[in-house]
């Protein structure tokens, strides 16, 4: 097999990053790397496939000036992109053209050589031959050298579809390898194919017509079906009640709640070994360094900031686990036209489902997926209202509040997490509408999509997803939030106040004595320790930022400390949490306890707690609506076209925060709720 | 006929369209062009058309919103 390459010797590929970076193998030392292209309809089993080929050794790239994704890996001596699914390279959607810059060499993902790849691996369904084959057509007249997977035999074998695979690589001109990615059958002999590709030596037609009788006469020629092998009245039904009006709405509702319950159920366990894990850590810091300024960075400045942080990535690896669990059945497609009736009236195509649910996980591929949406005005909308939707970086923020308002209600607190949910979803809903009938009149467009079958969902599909997700979040998290920790703690520590005499004695007097032996003298020393903490805490350049600004949000029960850490979440939201720690932790010497308990018990310069009913309230529906969200500003300017857009809803979006949380506040301290 | 018309279960075969061209050429890209044989799943809003694609063990399906479905003409195929 290996060997014949000579028709389509391949350069020396310029290794990306990745290998760099300790995912090759020391074979590519010695051996000819080649760069593979992937490409494929969408619902092909694609994603699994390179999961199954590339394993962990990946990365997610995207591509220069544009939002496109694609993913990286590399595995026996072959450097994959995964390409984005789509129908036809000719189309006139984002997909289409990153395909077609690909194939052409015109563009290449980021840290990769611009030339066109080796090889081209096109992923086809077995079940939907006849419409794969007008893409491996497309590809095939690339004249590049090409392996086709037909993926999913496993399925077509049991609906009695059976492919002559000598007859279509014959004609197709290329290898053709049948395989299942969900099985691992066939894999192997890909990556073996892909080192073999030749140019394919027939040209397929180059009009649409001639292509698609093409492909039909070379399924006719290459497979078979038995009559009457598959039975979809099970599928009809289960549409028929996944888009049913009112059916369809309740297992949606019922579907979202089940998720959001299991993410606060499951992670609880994991989140609270996190936080005993910080806790220990900033405990055993402590009592094994000296003290001092060192000392006092580290624990109250990196550990506690990115411990703050790190304690809620159980909640995001589950959320889009359990997300990509629910698209691998098949479900959520179904789902978007459930959801199109929803969005119809607020001037959103169902289109807009899909960015708007990734949205939930991150604004910033809720907006590059809006891409998808054909319209023009309707992605302007989508993009504009993308944000409204309850991002990861927001779950910290909910989960503390949702905590210190019903402590030990599991069952409240999923209640008022869902609701955050919901009020964020109505607030675009309603944004849209108001932009529909204003600045963005006219029409919506209307929805077609394919439907992929149902089928048990890919855990290891799942957890690939998790893993790079919560990588990336752990990544942010040692990075942009240690570092806003650490200058956070600076800003909170800095200028320092030096201790009183009289502190000073009471200390001298407590070595004297013995250290425990007097119960009086050690409990002084705490009292005017927490004094020297307040007076400190009062001259920080923190401090006086925070007190300057403090009057603006003083309306919504917000303290010196609260005016902070919003203001310190315009950069990313997450980072309330941790400024919160900082400054609870910074100005606290007690035992450490646990990271939300020394949040909870947080008190004002005047001793009275921070997170009154009404102050946690406000808080929540500012962080439910506001935009803090520094590179979510910068990609809508991007992909709205114009520091306009993301200026309207830069404003739009914080002057609806900052008048509901002034409500929400002043209505709960009139009606007396504390 | 419009594919909208089309009684649960029956089958035809389309004719033509007139969407403009950027949905008529995203309809043919995923199969539901000129001569396609379509199954009718689901009435209504969505409009649900499976494709056998050349047999009907395999094929796909495809949600269709109705101002769609009312836009795309089809051809009954006799029962």
């Amino acid at each position: 097999m290996r060997g014949d390459t000579s028709q389509a010797e391949p350069p020396v590929s310029h290794v990306g990053g990745l290998r760099d970076r300790g995912g090759g193998r020391d074979q590519s030392q010695t051996r000819r790397v080649r760069r593979v292209a992937i490409v494929g309809n969408p619902n092909t089993g694609k994603t699994t496939l390179f999961n199954r080929v590339a394993g962990v050794r990946h990365k997610t790239s995207n591509f220069p000036g544009t939002t496109q994704e694609a993913r990286l890996g590399c595995a026996d001596g072959l450097d994959l992109i995964d390409l984005p699914g789509t129908y036809s390279l000719e189309l006139d959607l984002s997909e289409s053209q990153i395909c077609r810059d690909v194939l052409s060499g015109q563009t290449a993902p980021r840290g990769e050589p611009m030339a066109a790849p080796d090889a081209v691996l096109v992923v086809a369904d077995a079940c939907n031959l006849p419409r794969n084959l007008m893409l491996v057509g497309e590809v095939l007249r690339r004249r590049l050298p090409t392996v086709v997977a037909v993926n999913m035999v496993d399925l077509s074998r049991r609906r009695g579809i059976h492919i002559d695979v000598e007859r279509l690589s014959e004609e197709l001109g290329c290898e053709v390898v049948l395989c299942s990615a969900r099985t691992g059958e066939g894999l192997d002999r890909i990556t073996r194919a892909l080192h073999d590709a030749a140019i394919p030596h027939p040209t397929p037609p180059g009009d649409e017509d001639g292509l698609r009788r093409w492909a039909e006469r070379l399924y006719v020629f290459a497979a078979t079906a038995e009559e009457g092998a598959a039975d979809d009245s099970f599928t009809d039904r289960l549409d028929r009640t996944f888009t049913h009006p009112v059916l369809g709405t309740l297992v949606f509702v019922g579907v979202m709640t089940g998720l959001f319950w299991m993410i606060f159920k499951l992670a609880a366990t994991p989140m609270s070994w996190i936080d005993s894990l910080f806790g220990v850590l900033a405990s055993q810091a402590r009592s094994s360094l000296p003290p001092g300024v060192l000392t006092d960075l580290l624990t109250n400045g990196v550990i506690a900031g990115v411990g703050a942080t790190a304690i809620f990535l159980p909640q995001i690896c589950l959320l889009f686990f359990l997300i990509s669990l629910l698209e691998g059945t098949g479900y959520l497609a179904r789902a978007a036209f459930v959801m199109d009736r929803v969005l119809r009236p607020f001037g959103l195509s169902g289109h807009a489902f899909v960015p708007l649910l990734s949205s939930h996980a991150c604004a910033l591929p809720g907006i590059m997926a809006a891409r998808a949406v054909p319209d023009r005005r309707d992605r302007l909308a989508t993009i504009l209202v993308a944000p409204f939707m309850s991002c990861t970086a927001r779950i910290p923020v909910y989960v503390l509040l949702t905590v210190l308002l019903f402590p030990g209600r599991e069952g409240m607190q999923a209640l008022a997490f869902t609701g955050c949910y919901v009020i964020g979803v109505f607030a675009g809903l309603l944004s849209s509408l108001v932009a529909r009938r204003t600045i963005l009149r006219g029409k919506s467009r209307a929805m077609a999509m394919e439907l992929p079958s149902y089928k048990w969902p890919s855990v290891r599909t799942a957890l690939m997803l998790t893993f790079d997700r919560g990588m990336m979040f752990l990544k942010k998290a040692g990075t942009v939030i240690l570092m806003i920790s650490v200058v956070l703690w600076w800003m909170g520590t800095y200028p320092l106040t030096p201790e009183p005499a009289e502190l000073m004695e009471a200390r001298q007097r407590v070595v004297a004595a013995g250290p425990g032996s007097d119960p009086a003298l050690t409990d002084e020393v705490r009292a005017l320790e927490t004094e020297h903490g307040r007076v400190s805490a009062r001259r920080t350049i923190q401090a006086r930022i925070g007190s300057a600004i403090q009057p603006i949000y003083a309306p919504l029960g917000y303290d010196r400390q609260l005016t902070i850490g919003v203001l310190a979440s315009f950069a990313a939201r997450e980072v309330f949490v941790s400024t919160m720690a900082v400054q609870v932790v910074g100005s606290d010497d007690a035992p450490v306890k646990g990271m939300l308990a020394e949040i909870a018990s947080a008190k004002r310069d005047d001793g009275t707690p921070i997170f009154t009913a009404p102050t946690s309230w406000s808080l929540l529906i500012y962080f439910v609506l506001s935009m803090q969200c520094l590179p979510t500003l910068v990609v809508t300017a991007r992909e709205a076209g114009g520091w306009k857009w993301a200026g309207l809803q830069m404003a739009w979006m914080t002057g609806l925060a900052y008048l509901s949380a002034l409500v929400v506040y002043q209505v709960l301290t009139a009606a007396g709720v504390s | 006929m419009l594919l909208s018309q089309m009684p649960l279960g029956s089958r035809a075969v389309v004719s033509e369209s007139d969407l403009d061209e950027s949905d008529a050429s995203l309809l043919r890209a995923m199969g539901l062009g000129p001569n396609a044989e379509v199954r009718m799943c689901r009435l209504g809003e969505p409009c649900i058309v499976a494709l056998p694609c050349g047999c009907d063990a395999g094929g796909c399906r495809i949600g269709l919103s109705r101002r769609i479905a009312e836009r795309v003409y089809v051809r009954a195929m006799p029962v």
